[in-house]
Parts: structure tokens; C-alpha cells; sequence
């Protein structure tokens, strides 16, 4: 009877011990994979984003042409959408969208074969009294975000309209 | 027979402490393990977070080299004069001086707008995308890079265009 005890006990607390083991390695693979899956701010994507819009445009609004610079073109285009760029007649949205999205192409060469697989971009509009997020007005995405990613926003006041536009930046491991 | 029964109890009642004994022994070992695997998990995202701000400060400081009276746009901070940087390499040129800011290698090249991949000289100049001011030897190790605007005159206006500075010496490291 105390041999059966015995090896009943023993039992017992390999049974305990297996069930614990699981427990703090399903813990642990959380744990982890909620490390790797985030990232503080970076200093490379802010000081991109902040480069980018200080890039002078190939959008005039006036025949002295005088350029004006990335921020100066996102900010014309919430404004007015419709307004044409001189001397190339595009719109000034459709300019915005095809010179930030190939800004990005060339500075960070996202894709399959590269160290970075993707990239999201996303540029909202808040308001004076809006603390949260804001409207989103764009978005630009090449390849495949999951995992590790370095990430930053940049934030461009509207004088006029005393709203803001911000703008986040996330590179894809 | 009462001896032989206490007799008997005495034997149970040791066996029952090394039970016990061996469950506390292997209860320790267990969580000593789970500690080890802990900590060393721990350690290394530490590690992680170590070279990350390495990387941040080199970038700092490359972008802060941009920003020296010789180099720096007035209008902007950030922004490189590109009028300046191709004389400075020309006076540096000219003087041999090879220990400026303690850099072994220091240049800038232009992302965007995508130019010609030519060292800037004199006779195509603004017509290039790489300005090499210092390289003191072939061998000049990691360079530390961050974005920086590029800015220079055309005719009557300004452009700034995108690009990065490079720079590697001992006041990196």
C-alpha cells in the first residue's frame, strides 16, 4: 500500500511539474512575441520624414514659380484637391501621392529581396481640439508587415486652418 | 507488536520527510532553471536595446556634423548647403588638411530627385548625387548615416532634395 502511495505521489508531481512547464513556456512565447513585434520610435524614420517634407516639389501655384516644398504641397492639397500644379498640370494630391510614395522607394528599397520586406505610411488630418488620431486622408503600403518594424511620426501644423497633419511611418523587418 | 507498529510508523513517517525533501530539491532545480532562461532571455533584448541607442547616437551625431557652420543651411536645421560643401571640398582639396572634425570619411549623397551616380566636380556640378569631402583612407570602417535635406540655389529659388549624410572617424565611435 505505502509503495503504491509512493508511486502515486511521484506521479502526481511529474504531472504537476509537465503542466507548469507548458504553462510558463506558452507564457514566455507571448512574452516574446510581443517584444519583437514592437518597437520604441526611430530616430532614422523621423529624420526621414522631416528630410521628405522639406524636399522642394515639382508643384509651382503661381507663375513667379516658386516651388513649393513637400509640407507646403500636402497642405494645398487638403485645401483645395482640384488645384493643378504649374508647369506640369497635375493635380496637386496626385503629385503629393507620386512623389512621397517614390521618396520612400528610393530612400528605403522595401521588397521581397531586401532586408526590409514593407512599409506602411499613413498621413491623418487632426483638428485644433482632436487628440486622438485624426481623419486618415492617405495611405501607402508596399509589402508585407509582421513582426519587427522601426516606426516614427512626423507632425506638420496648418497655420490656416489650425489643424494638424501627421504623419506615421513604419518600415517592415 | 505495539514496538513492531511504532517501529513501522518511525519508517513511514522518514520516508514521508524524503519525499518531501526530494520534492523541495527538484521544485528548486526547476524554478533555478526557469530563472537561467529568464535571465538570459533578459540579457540579450538588453544587449538589443544597447546597440539600438548606439546606433541612434552615431546617427545623432552624424546628422549634428551636418549641421556645422561650414555645412549647414541657415534657413533650416537639418539641412546641408550644398554651395558650401562643394567648396569646402575644394579648399580641402587644396590645403591637404586630412584631420578635419577627426573623421576619416565624410560625404553626402542625393536620393531624390534620382541624379546621375557621379562624384560631384566643379564642371557638372549641381548635375551629381555624391559630394565626398573627406577620405583619408581606403579602410574607414562603418559609416554612420542619417537623412538630412540637401539644399543649394538654382537661378533665383531654393531646391532641397533628399539625401543622406555618411560619416565614419574616431569622434563616431
Amino acid at each position: 500500500m505505502i509503495e503504491k502511495k509512493g508511486q502515486e505521489e511521484a506521479v502526481g508531481f511529474v504531472a504537476i511539474v509537465i503542466i507548469v512547464s507548458i504553462v510558463l513556456l506558452f507564457i514566455l512565447g507571448i512574452v516574446l512575441r510581443q517584444e519583437s513585434s514592437s518597437s520604441t520610435g526611430s530616430l532614422d524614420v523621423r529624420q526621414f520624414l522631416e528630410s521628405t517634407y522639406k524636399t522642394t516639389s515639382e508643384c509651382s501655384l503661381d507663375q513667379s514659380f516658386s516651388y513649393l516644398d513637400m509640407d507646403g504641397l500636402l497642405i494645398e492639397c487638403g485645401r483645395n484637391s482640384g488645384q493643378e500644379c504649374l508647369p506640369s498640370g497635375e493635380k496637386v494630391c496626385d503629385l503629393f501621392n507620386k512623389t512621397f510614395s517614390t521618396m520612400i522607394e528610393s530612400a528605403w528599397n522595401a521588397g521581397e529581396d531586401s532586408s526590409l520586406k514593407g512599409y506602411i505610411a499613413e498621413i491623418y488630418y487632426q483638428t485644433g481640439s482632436n487628440s486622438s488620431s485624426g481623419n486618415l486622408i492617405a495611405r501607402f503600403e508596399k509589402g508585407k508587415c509582421g513582426g519587427g518594424y522601426a516606426a516614427d511620426e512626423f507632425i506638420i501644423r496648418d497655420s490656416s486652418s489650425r489643424g494638424s497633419i501627421k504623419t506615421v511611418l513604419k518600415i517592415c523587418s | 507488536m505495539p514496538i513492531m507498529e511504532g517501529a513501522h510508523g518511525m519508517k513511514l513517517g522518514q520516508i514521508k520527510i524524503q519525499e518531501m525533501a526530494f520534492i523541495l530539491v527538484a521544485l528548486f532545480i526547476f524554478f533555478a532553471l526557469v530563472s537561467i532562461i529568464y535571465l538570459s532571455i533578459a540579457g540579450s533584448r538588453l544587449t538589443d536595446s544597447v546597440e539600438n541607442l548606439r546606433e541612434e547616437e552615431a546617427q545623432a551625431i552624424a546628422r549634428k556634423i551636418a549641421s556645422v557652420p561650414e555645412l549647414s543651411w541657415s534657413e533650416c536645421n537639418g539641412c546641408v548647403d550644398l554651395d558650401k560643401a562643394m567648396a569646402l571640398k575644394q579648399q580641402i582639396r587644396n590645403t591637404s588638411e586630412s584631420n578635419l572634425w577627426e573623421l576619416d570619411y565624410l560625404a553626402f549623397e542625393q536620393i531624390y530627385p534620382i541624379l546621375p551616380e557621379e562624384e560631384c566636380i566643379q564642371s557638372i556640378y549641381p548635375e551629381c548625387n555624391k559630394i565626398t569631402l573627406i577620405k583619408n583612407k581606403e579602410d574607414y570602417g562603418v559609416t554612420s548615416t542619417a537623412f538630412v535635406s540637401l539644399c543649394h540655389w538654382k537661378s533665383t529659388h531654393v531646391k532641397c532634395s533628399l539625401g543622406r549624410v555618411y560619416a565614419a572617424g574616431r569622434s563616431l565611435k
